[in-house]
């Protein structure tokens, strides 16, 4: 029997208001234990919460991005349990009226186009964080870290439209890079500022019905997302030909061993009493308050491929990978901006500079080549200053040191030799010391013409001009 | 009871050095007698009393206003950085606030000087039992009864001219009427709520203790006003209450409640001290006229689930993990499961039980939704009402006093203390329990309740009834 995997996700991302949702503290990650708390966050008797409207403004902008309707009236709700990490004994959430709902999000697997419905997004309040001596089974002791306690979250709910481990991955990474052109969040899976839990069943192929589902946990990177998701897809199957069936359980993606276990069984149906919290007014979210952020938002990477396709004629995978951040497509459009040959531009950006990125493993934000020294580069090639294989060496050169091409290409006399007179000199010498392939050449071999230029270019370490080498080359050989 | 100290009475008679001198002196014995024998205190500012009345008595500290040097008292409900704050809990036996209430750094800078953190029912759960770990608060009129709380028994015994406590379905109101004391329950958002510990925020309110309509209108004057740490207060800026008080009364019109006098456990001393009351209100020119609110008698039932469903989670910051008392234990569920049998009361973890009991998904919909669906048809009413009169009026509690003895029969659950009280909590709106003296024997208290933010109106009303 064939079996199909049937997975939803439930994202929660950290938003990057400078406070915490509801008080002042900062929001800054990586501070010294309890540093950044106060009785609002610590959840001190006598104290109350007090609404950070960024947050809720944050959350808007995430559900209009994601394509989701926006409630115009919400309550702040109380989901209460007892947790280390929970300092007022509830959680404050939008249990009632999620921010947005019905939203999708459109992916590309392996050139097909697939939506991802988004049930709906919600802002909460984060927790604090356990902190053990190494497992938290041999740990002599639990202590807890109240810096995090209040920061906002959003928590975005998938429908079960994913059907595979890789579908995941892809849909998660554009959902990390739509959030991240609307820059309510960083989305740092390895800071836990984006966090991936996976419900994930399987069903025969074609049926209709739900199987029984998993809840999968600590997936800290897009690779444990696909690499978890495909253990535990695997895992079930196994289950399932063994005849037995799968237990309700939320289970532990162990990344060392490369495998999910058993943390705890779920679905016991805990009753968190939710009810709205009397210290946290309602809010109206106003049709002019939400026009307003759908004004504020940027344009989408969906709408910068039809752009890109539509305006500069890329083909599509040059758009999916110019658009891939919000700062590359502004570096590619503003390059374009100023040297108006987009494909060309293309090239170079998704040749070199990604090529370069990739290697030094940094991202656009801390390239030093402007698009103006970009453009100035390709200036130089085409008024055959240098040619553009000398281009390549310049462009890294710029890439190390952030220097503007025309300076280096002086710096280092990298000037392409045009002058006829010089080129000549050149060329009749390496005529006369390479008999053989001149021979060749004339026999009727024209690869020998290869290894002449190849020979010229050698001797002018890579500044002759090609086009009027093979002139004179073409004229001497006659 | 001869020692009737107020603010305004004082004030006028002698010059300021003197009646500040005077009033710490006489007050220092009375405060010390209010501990010992009415157990009214759970924390007394023992250093800092005798520094401020050293201060005041050598005229270190400058005339602020007119409640510069007026000894005042806290429930101990209300967070302060100078004296630990124990909600008469002993959950939170030791626990020291670094925060001031709202109310607490207003009093202070006034130059109130404030005597000690009162009794108070456990969390304030109880209303006006006056029993909290600390042991029960006294009666000054009769020790074998409740005085309500710890800061009616200090006002009353004169250890104090005026005392802050918590409202939510009406403890402090009926605390004023079984002290033969004022008590103004502000309406919602009249005054911060920063530092208050409250068990249902949706209900409680900081009210004041006094003897007169005056001292509470100062008191009102200087703790209400917009504080950004308790939205429910922006917008609303208080008004001079005293220029209220020394205004003309227009010619005001009192709604009576049909069916008050139905009330099952309305004792008929306190019917006849209400009907007394109500014909001297006659006698100043208020009009008086039966009204129809069918709801208002379910106020009581409905602000008990209410307020235990909000307690049942407010109250869930005390698991022992990062202040209060905790319990040894050996893991993590065990140790919120020790710390809070031990360290609350029996009183106190029924009310929570029923909350947790009415909001779990099996009787929300059949107890806690119908319950705020009542709510808004009470405040509805009374909203309806007060379109055509004044105010409305009923006793304050249907009984004076209760002995220790009776309290377990007195207060379950849902307390018929309550029956008068609760609507104005879950409306809202403001309330003022009067006192009513009998000849000798327990006072009672008369309530009226007024529109939103009209504090000032009933403030006057009472001012004339006591002239």
């Amino acid at each position: 029997m064939k079996f199909e995997p049937v997975i939803g996700l439930e994202i929660h991302v950290e938003l990057l208001t400078k406070t915490k949702i509801f008080c002042g503290c900062s929001t800054t990650f990586g501070e010294e234990p309890n540093t950044q708390t106060c009785p609002v966050c610590l959840g001190l008797p006598g104290s109350r919460p007090l609404l950070n409207k960024k947050a809720v403004e944050f959350a808007i902008k995430a559900s209009l991005a994601l394509n989701c309707d926006i409630v115009d009236y919400t309550t702040f709700d109380r989901k209460n349990y007892f947790y280390a990490d929970l300092p007022k004994g509830y959680q404050i959430s939008q249990y009632f009226f999620p921010t947005g709902t019905n939203g999708y999000v459109d992916i590309n697997v392996n050139g097909e186009n697939k939506r991802v419905r988004i049930h709906q997004l919600h802002l909460e309040e984060d927790t604090g964080k356990l902190l053990h001596a190494g497992s938290i089974i041999d740990s002599p002791y639990s202590r807890v870290d109240f810096n995090r306690a209040g920061v906002p979250l959003i928590e975005i709910v998938t429908e079960a439209d994913i059907r595979s481990a890789e579908e995941a991955r892809i849909f998660l990474q554009k959902l990390r890079t739509i959030l991240l052109y609307t820059e309510v969040s960083d989305c740092k899976m390895e800071e836990g500022s984006m966090r991936c839990d996976a419900n994930i069943s399987i069903r025969p192929e074609g049926s209709e019905v739900f199987g029984i589902r998993t809840e999968l946990k600590n997936m800290n990177s897009f690779k444990a997302v696909h690499k978890g998701i495909e253990y535990e897809i695997k895992r079930q199957k196994k289950v399932l030909k063994s005849d037995s069936e799968v237990i309700p359980e939320t289970r532990h993606w162990n990344e060392s061993k490369g495998i999910t276990t058993a943390m705890r069984s779920k679905f016991k149906a805990s009753d968190y009493r939710c009810f709205p919290d009397p210290n946290v007014l309602p809010v109206k979210n106003s049709s002019e308050w939400i026009d307003n952020i759908k004004k504020s938002l940027p344009e989408l990477p969906d709408e910068k491929i039809e752009r890109f396709v539509k305006e500069y004629n890329l083909p599509q995978y040059d758009a999916e990978v110019l658009t891939g951040s919000k700062e590359l497509a502004e570096f590619y459009d503003q390059t374009v901006s100023l040297y108006p040959n987009p494909k060309f531009v293309s090239n170079w950006v998704m040749g070199e500079l990604i090529g370069l990125l990739n290697a030094r493993k940094e991202d656009i934000s801390c390239c030093e080549i402007t698009p103006t020294n970009l453009a100035k580069l390709f200036q130089l090639i085409d008024n055959q200053t240098i040619s553009g294989k000398i281009a390549k060496t310049v462009f890294e050169e710029m890439f190390e040191t952030g220097k503007d091409p025309e300076t280096i290409v002086k710096e280092k006399n990298l000037v392409q030799i045009s002058d006829a007179g010089e080129l000549e000199k050149i060329v009749e010498m390496v005529i006369e010391s390479n008999p053989g392939p001149v021979a060749d050449f004339k026999g009727g071999k024209k690869k020998a013409l290869g290894f002449l230029v190849g020979q010229i270019m050698k001797e002018t370490k890579g500044q002759a001009n090609p086009q009027a080498v093979n002139k004179l080359l073409a004229e001497k050989l006659k | 009871m001869k020692n009737s100290n107020t603010l305004t009475g004082k004030k006028k008679k002698n010059s300021k050095e003197s009646v500040l001198t005077g009033i710490s002196q006489e007050m220092l014995s009375l405060v010390g007698t209010a501990k010992e024998e009415y157990n009214a205190f759970i924390t007394l500012n023992d250093h800092n009393l005798e520094k401020q009345v050293s201060d005041l008595s050598m005229g270190e500290k400058e005339e602020k206003n007119s409640l510069s040097g007026i000894p005042a008292v806290l429930g101990d409900n209300l967070c302060t950085e100078e004296m630990r704050t124990t909600c008469g809990s002993k959950i939170l036996e030791n626990y020291q606030s670094p925060f001031n209430a709202f109310v607490v750094d207003k009093l202070k800078d006034a130059g109130v000087m404030i005597v000690g953190k009162a009794n108070v029912d456990e969390f304030g759960v109880g209303d006006s039992r006056g029993v909290s770990y600390f042991g029960p608060s006294k009666n000054p009129w009769d020790i074998s009864r409740t005085a309500g709380s710890g800061t009616a028994s200090a006002v009353a015994l004169g250890a104090a001219v005026f005392g802050l406590g918590s409202d939510a379905r009406g403890g402090l109101r009926q605390s004023a009427a079984y002290s033969g004391l004022a008590g103004l329950k502000p309406s919602y958002g009249r005054i911060s709520r920063w530092g208050l510990i409250d068990y249902a925020p949706s209900l409680d309110q900081v009210g004041i203790l006094a003897k007169t309509a005056v001292d509470i209108a100062l008191v009102l004057e200087c703790t209400a006003g917009e504080d950004y740490r308790d939205l429910s207060t922006l917008n609303n800026p208080a008004p001079k209450y005293l220029d209220i008080l020394e205004g003309k009364v227009e010619e005001i019109t009192i709604g009576l409640p049909g069916g008050w006098n139905d009330v099952e456990t309305l004792e008929p001393e306190v019917k006849a001290l209400f009907e007394k009351e109500l014909a001297k209100l006659k006698e100043i020119g208020c009009i008086i006229v039966e009204v129809d609110l069918p709801h208002f008698f379910k106020a009581s039932a409905t602000a008990c689930i209410i307020g235990a469903v909000e307690a049942f989670s407010n109250l869930a910051n005390y698991d022992g993990v990062r202040f209060g008392f905790r319990s040894r234990s050996k893991h993590l569920q065990e140790m919120y499961i020790e710390s809070r049998t031990e360290g609350l009361s029996s009183f106190l973890k029924q009310f929570l039980t029923f909350g947790a009991l009415v909001s779990s998904e099996s009787h929300y919909n059949e107890i806690f939704l119908p319950a705020q669906k009542i709510r808004t048809k009470i405040k509805e009413e009374l909203e309806e009402i007060l379109k055509t009169v004044d105010m409305v009026v009923t006793p304050t509690v249907p009984f004076r006093a209760p002995l220790f003895l009776d309290l377990d029969s007195c207060y379950g659950l849902d307390s018929s203390a309550n029956i008068f009280t609760a609507a104005a909590n879950l409306a809202g709106n403001p309330a003022l329990s009067v006192p009513v003296k009998s000849d000798g024997d327990l006072p009672a208290g008369l309530q009226l309740i007024g529109k939103f933010f009209d504090e000032g109106k009933m403030l006057s009303i009472m001012n004339i009834l006591q002239k």
